[in-house]
């Protein structure tokens, strides 16, 4: 009986340290594919940024500016710029957003929790939303009520939600091409409320961040 | 005036080049750029040159950023050497692990090229034009 419990025993601690081993390997996995995706894109974005300075700063300048085909090319060059640097810092984003996931499923995920201001939040989120709005020439009004109360939450976190559901909400508002977004609607939003009641229940605001 | 010197250490030549190319104004302020591509050649070109800063990767062939840093700050008695590491990791064990080794500071790539220069020039003293 005895040697059968130091049997079972063995089995299981085998077992864990197989499972713990396999847990390490796709975490340094994880952190060797961000890097790997990393380099390359600093070099996509870095380069990019360099190119639209020294566009701007030294060679524009010496453009014609009564050839109105230049000046579309130049317009054109400067824009298609822009694409590459917001379309390579969304991909920096979303790699980010990947190693947080893998940090979450292996519990290895720190929550900063304080005492965080609702308005700060949206204002954060609609700061980072702006360019947005700006791309299609809409007009935002936001209509925060005075007082909120503070809530318990990671504040980068919830500025992550509120900006997914609100770029979420631009994108949808976008194609329907109204003249007005109210972006105070986020927080009617039953998923918006959720998460920022998220004092116990965490699960919820992860779903709302990778949905 | 002393020359003042920057050192950019990176195994990967396009990043050398995307970093030397961003510091370049200051040269016209009488700084010297120059670039180690490995961890070894980078501990040599300290020793030699002494710079004021260094841009210090951290994965890299033949010694890693960690281990150069903390051979700068620890062993060789060169702490006033000012020293940023550069890595792509992110993760919080890499932050504590270059505060352990007395860096000074500590960026993710990709890196915005602004705050490359405002943080170069605030360790060298020299002031931001047009402010």
């Amino acid at each position: 009986m005895a040697i059968h419990n130091a049997k079972l025993f063995e089995e299981a601690r085998q077992a864990r340290a197989a499972a713990e081993e396999a847990d390490a390997a796709k975490s340094s996995f994880l952190s060797t594919v961000s890097h790997e995706l990393r380099t390359p894109l600093t070099s996509v974005l870095g380069f990019a940024k360099i190119i639209r300075r020294r566009l701007e700063e030294r060679l524009f300048p010496l453009i014609a500016e009564d050839d109105r085909k230049v000046q579309q090319a130049k317009d054109q060059v400067i824009e298609n710029l822009g694409v590459v640097v917001s379309e390579g810092e969304r991909l920096t984003k979303l790699i980010d957003d990947v190693l947080d996931l893998a940090k979450i499923e292996a519990g290895k995920f720190t929550w900063n929790m304080a005492s965080v201001s609702v308005s700060d939040v949206i204002e954060r989120a609609v700061a980072a939303t702006a360019s947005l709005f700006e791309a299609k020439k809409l007009n935002l009004i936001r209509s925060i009520e005075p007082d909120l109360p503070a809530i318990t939450g990671d504040q980068d976190r919830l500025i992550q939600v509120v900006e997914s559901n609100g770029s979420e909400l631009v994108s949808r508002a976008v194609l329907s091409k109204p003249d007005i977004i109210i972006l105070n609607s986020l927080l009617s939003s039953d998923e918006a409320v959720r998460a920022l009641r998220f004092e116990k229940g965490m699960e919820n605001v992860l779903l709302l961040i990778y949905q | 005036m002393k020359t003042m010197k920057i050192l950019i250490v990176d195994d990967e030549p396009h990043l050398r080049t995307l970093i030397q190319q961003t510091l370049e104004e200051l040269e016209e302020e009488g700084v010297d750029l120059f670039t180690a591509s490995n961890g070894e050649e980078a501990l040599e070109a300290i020793r030699h040159e002494q710079p004021n800063l260094v841009f210090l990767d951290v994965m890299m062939p033949k010694k890693n950023g960690f281990d150069v840093c903390n051979a700068v700050k620890n062993e060789l008695g060169l702490g006033h050497i000012h020293i940023i590491l550069l890595t792509a990791k992110g993760q919080e064990f890499d932050r504590k692990r270059g505060q352990e080794v007395g860096a000074d500071l500590y960026m993710t790539k990709p890196f915005a090229p602004d705050a490359l220069i405002a943080k170069a020039r605030s360790v060298l003293g020299l002031s931001t034009p047009g402010m």
